[in-house]
């Protein structure tokens, strides 16, 4: 048992009591739905937002000086510096964070594909048999939901 | 190099293999792509700050080499409009010429007065 498997109790216990009343099809609409939510609620929560549109807005504005520069190739260098520096600097405010959001998600999908991949299951009435597994339902809820949270949230 | 290989030899392979044998074997990752979406625009403005650099050391010869060239033509236009306006003929020289006596010149007493 590893490190992804230890939330499975809790996701079996929520699969079980939907199954009362819940189609498995629909219980994967609600699975893409909550790893949507829960993926990019736990980045919005752990990003530092303004910091990342700071870093963002001075990685554009060193580009833009850097392009624009017309002196003396010796006095590039800081231009050239600081544009590499803003870039770094916007990548290792997003980085930790991104991890830290992709863990459950991923815990998610390990217990998704145990429980929902077993055998040719198929979750679609219509589509070649490839076309039917678990993953077309989930992964184009989650990705959808995803994004629209990305765009209402304006989340850098 | 001998005596170093002798001394470190067995530490280094411990660790090689210690770590090779805690190496799990399958590996597991995915990105979200909404959290995807943000690393991707981090990892492009890295990409573009690397186009950047790149067309910047590209582009420093031919900037130099026009903004040079700008600078010969503005001096030679200046040069030529310098030489223009001293070869031209001042009033004065330009009523002398056409055998006019200045005013002057005209109001100048007569010899022997």
């Amino acid at each position: 048992m590893g490190i992804l498997d230890l939330p499975a109790p809790l996701f079996a216990s929520l699969d079980q009591f939907m199954a009362i009343g819940l189609l498995a099809t629909v219980r994967l609409v609600i699975w893409g739905v909550i790893g949507g939510v829960v993926t990019m609620g736990l980045y919005r929560l752990f990003s530092p937002q303004a910091k990342i549109g700071r870093a963002k807005r001075a990685a554009r504005a060193a580009r833009r000086r850097l392009y624009e520069f017309d002196g003396e190739f010796a006095d590039a260098g800081p231009l050239l510096r600081d544009q590499f520096v803003a870039a770094f600097k916007h990548i290792a405010l997003v980085v930790p964070a991104t991890l830290l959001a992709m863990f459950p998600l991923l815990a998610l999908l390990v217990w998704l594909d145990a429980t929902y991949g077993q055998g040719s299951a198929s979750y679609l009435p219509v589509g070649p048999e490839w076309a039917r597994s678990w993953m077309m339902v989930f992964f184009p809820v989650m990705m959808l939901v995803s994004l629209l949270i990305y765009r209402w949230a304006r989340i850098e | 190099m001998r005596r170093q290989v002798d001394r470190y030899g067995l530490p280094f392979s411990t660790v090689i293999v210690i770590t090779a044998l805690t190496l799990p074997v399958v590996a597991q990752a995915y990105v979200g792509p909404g959290a995807g979406l943000s690393l991707l625009a981090a990892l492009w403005g890295l990409v573009v700050a690397i186009g950047v650099a790149v067309i910047f050391f590209i582009m420093w010869p031919i900037k130099r080499m026009r903004r040079r060239k700008a600078a010969e033509q503005a001096a030679a236009s200046q040069a030529s409009s310098e030489q223009a306006h001293d070869a031209a003929p001042s009033p004065v020289e330009q009523t002398t010429d056409a055998g006019m006596a200045p005013a002057d010149e005209s109001k100048s007493p007569p010899p022997g007065s």
